[in-house]
């Protein structure tokens, strides 16, 4: 059977709600946006912009589709409407005429209620089913998180049955809350788990595999702290963990694996074995290594008994044997030498 | 030029320069000063005559200017003559000294003499002073209120006035923030400096230029939040990441600390449209070493220092138990192999005394008779009696820890390509090198 992920993306099983976790060490910002360019042909896209350049977003999209944008990216504090894209500089800037962009507006990141005003009104002009992405929800979250949430609200208000929401999160950047820890809140990343119907946590396939090597080795590596390391953002594989709730309730867990033969070419969907190697199976290597050691192997002189000898060997009544058989005894007479000392050797202790 | 062995690690295409639009972050941590890289780019932007704007948030221009000098470029030369712009923003980011609730006038009376109303004796060090007589000279503080889109506003006029001056058709910008940690220790919250980075990064892109930031990474800052969160936003940010750090093992004499080159998820994404060439910026880690003036980059495990036959470094190594016929994974090479490639023989003694096989040989099927003919007639560009003298005994040396048979073994072993070690020299040690009859 083909993997849950690759499934997912085809479209063969229906999730309104798909969630993509990273975190810096592995970007999640490529799958899902190719969960993205797999929507069915007959959907809108809406585009919320709060990391990636509008223009670059719709420069990698494939399909046709009738895209609106919400740019929440290059005016994210409203200091200047200088680099906000208007219609007219992404057509120029884009300059493919199968791509038929509905609308952009702009927001700001300072008020996610604004926004979420914005993109209700974007979103109740729609004819069609649509599928909106939001290519990092964590700008948001940094901002309000009661906000944010509200709007993810509304926005599942709008869903209709084939309509889905894509959205990428980092669960390593801090939110609002995080500045002001309050044990009685839930962590935003606990309930955005909740809300999504397929949630995928995307790890470094790199990473993996240098863990099994050193596993394999018997090295316990003791990991200096750096925010990324050279083994992050492969472009070529990453493993992800999918958990899908099904709508009659049922949840199925995977671990699958994406890859890429080349930096621009498919994705393709792999058991995550095939990417990472088989999981080293340690009580199989120590046996194998007992096995193989044989103290008695190439020895230069004979370690071993005849028939013969084996027989005498066992027939040997041996001083201890006998010993054995009576109780015993200690039979012992001081002499003039013994230092016979009866002193309480902790006198002086007060106890 | 900077710092040439770092040059070729950086993306060729507009070298020395870095490609125009791209936000480069550089990260590092107190045990390891990344500023050395920002010198790098000053003095490379500098000598290829192209505009660079420095905001000094934690040095002042003497600092710079010092140090530009080690690297052969004149900083102040080059304010004269326009190319360089230096934005004070140690001492005059904000004013503390001005009364809080009234934040200071922008003044407004335009006069050749600057007019400054509070700290005359600053004048000139203010660098927008240097704007033509006809604009309205600068507030001596950038920012006159606490919101940090001022400070933005003074870096766009700035920007903008340097990006369409009339010498500048043509050239390429780089603008450098030394260093965005300051900013969030003034008390500005992370999101605004984000914010300020994303502004600056879209701004400079207009300009065909270059965004270099640099941000303090350490791990243990890495629990306060805002600080966690300003790394990491940058992180997410950036095109191409440089992070500066210690040795996990500490500190070394020959070996300053290690940098990285890095992948962000931004670089992900250029690389899925096609934007970047494979192997342009490859995720790598290498070691430094400051010198004088220079910085020697190196693969790591490559110092000079450590290789150069260092007798104790190898003494503790091996007494600690490194294993003394370790070979590399690619060319098969053995510790003994390298020390005599490199002509140390007081090392390769060492080494055989702790058991290391004279008779290995490395994955081009070469014994070390071999290597030793190879390394000889490589250092004979020049030829010198001492130094044919150094390989003549390096090799009497070895046929002494071999029997007569063995000898004449290794003598006629033949490499990969079909040679005995005699076939590449000719000489005394060829001599030395024929096998017996």
């Amino acid at each position: 059977m083909a993997p849950v992920l690759e499934r997912i993306l085809t479209g063969k099983e229906p999730s309104p709600c798909i969630l993509v976790k990273d975190t810096l060490e592995q970007s999640g910002q490529l799958l899902g946006f190719e969960l993205l360019n797999n929507t069915p042909k007959d959907h809108a896209i809406i585009l919320v912009c709060a990391e990636t350049d509008p223009v670059h977003l719709v420069g990698l999209l494939k399909g046709e589709y009738a895209i609106s944008i919400v740019d929440a990216y290059s005016n994210p504090l409203g200091w200047t409407p200088e680099f906000e894209s208007t219609l007219s500089s992404l057509q120029a800037v884009t300059k493919q005429p199968r791509i038929n962009i509905a609308s952009v507006e702009s927001v700001s990141l300072r008020d996610v209620r604004r926004a979420n005003k914005t993109l209700a009104n974007t979103l109740l002009k729609q004819t069609s089913s649509f599928t909106i992405y939001f290519d990092s929800i964590s700008p948001f979250l940094a901002s309000s998180v009661p906000d944010t949430f509200n709007l993810l609200r509304s926005v599942t208000g709008f869903l209709s049955d084939s309509s889905r929401i894509i959205a990428v999160h980092h669960e390593d950047v801090p939110d609002a809350d995080a500045f002001h820890p309050d044990p009685s809140k839930p962590y935003a990343s606990n309930s955005l788990a909740h809300i999504a119907t397929t949630l995928i946590t995307i790890k470094s396939s790199k990473a993996i595999k240098q863990d099994q090597e050193d596993l394999r080795k018997g090295i316990v590596s003791n990991k200096e702290f750096a925010y990324l390391t050279v083994h992050g953002n492969v472009w070529d594989s990453a493993v992800c963990d999918v958990e899908h709730k099904r709508k009659s309730g049922k949840v199925a867990r995977e671990t699958n694996a994406y890859h890429l033969g080349s930096s621009t070419g498919d994705v393709i969907f792999v058991n995550v074995w095939d990417v990472v190697g088989d999981m080293p199976d340690i009580d199989r290597l120590d046996l194998e290594e007992s096995q193989t050691a044989d103290p008695a192997a190439n020895l230069s002189f004979n370690l071993n008994l005849t028939q013969e000898q084996r027989q005498a060997k066992n027939d040997t009544v041996l001083p201890y044997l006998k010993t054995q058989e009576s109780t015993g005894a200690i039979y012992y007479e001081p002499d003039a030498a013994d230092d016979f000392d009866d002193d309480d050797p902790d006198e002086d202790l007060t106890i | 030029m900077g710092y040439p062995s770092l040059e070729s690690h950086l993306p060729s295409s507009h070298a020395p320069l870095l490609p125009p639009g791209i936000f480069l972050s550089i990260s590092d941590t107190q045990a390891s000063d990344g500023n050395f890289l920002l010198h790098h780019f000053i003095s490379n932007y500098i000598k290829a005559d192209q505009n660079v704007i420095l905001v000094g948030l934690a040095g002042i221009m003497v600092h710079y200017t010092m140090v530009g000098r080690k690297l052969g470029v004149n900083l102040a030369t080059a304010r004269t003559k326009g190319t360089f712009h230096f934005v004070d923003g140690l001492t005059q980011l904000t004013d503390y000294a001005a009364p809080n609730k009234d934040y200071l006038p922008k003044p407004t009376t335009p006069a050749p003499e600057p007019a400054i109303p509070t700290t005359p004796s600053t004048a000139p060090r203010i660098p927008a002073t240097r704007t033509p007589p006809a604009a309205a000279p600068p507030p001596p503080v950038l920012s006159c209120s606490p919101k940090l889109v001022d400070f933005y506003k003074f870096l766009e006029n700035l920007i903008r006035e340097v990006a369409t001056g009339p010498s500048s058709r043509g050239k390429q910008l780089c603008l450098i923030l030394d260093d965005l940690s300051v900013l969030l220790n003034c008390g500005w919250p992370c999101r605004d400096i984000l914010a300020l980075v994303r502004y600056l990064k879209q701004l400079v892109a207009k300009h065909n230029g270059t965004l270099i930031t640099l941000v303090h990474a350490d791990g243990v800052m890495s629990e306060e939040v805002s600080q966690d969160g300003l790394v990491k936003g940058v992180f997410y940010e950036a095109d191409y990441i440089i992070d500066v750090r210690g040795l996990d093992s500490g500190g070394s004499r020959d070996v300053h600390g290690q940098l990285s080159m890095l992948h962000g998820p931004g670089y992900l994404m250029k690389q899925r449209s096609g934007q970047v060439k494979e192997n342009e910026w490859p995720a790598l880690t290498l070691h430094y070493k400051i010198l004088d003036n220079n910085v020697e980059v190196f693969a790591k495990g490559y110092s000079s220092g450590v290789l150069a036959g260092n007798k104790e470094i190898c003494t503790w190594l091996l007494n600690a138990g490194a294993d003394v016929d370790a070979q590399t994974p690619e060319l098969g090479a053995t510790p003994l192999i390298r020390a005599v490639q490199q002509g140390h023989l007081d090392v390769a003694k060492l080494l055989v005394s702790y058991g290391a096989s004279v008779e290995v040989r490395n994955s081009d099927q070469e014994n070390i008779f071999h290597i030793l003919a190879i390394a000889a007639s490589k250092d004979n560009t020049v030829q010198t009696p001492d130094k044919t003298e150094k390989w003549v005994a390096m090799a009497r040396w070895l046929l002494t820890k071999l029997d007569k048979d063995r000898r004449i073994v290794m003598l006629t072993t033949l490499d990969a390509k079909g040679r005995r070690p005699v076939d590449n020299r000719s000489g005394s040690l060829a001599t030395l090198l024929t096998p017996p009859s």
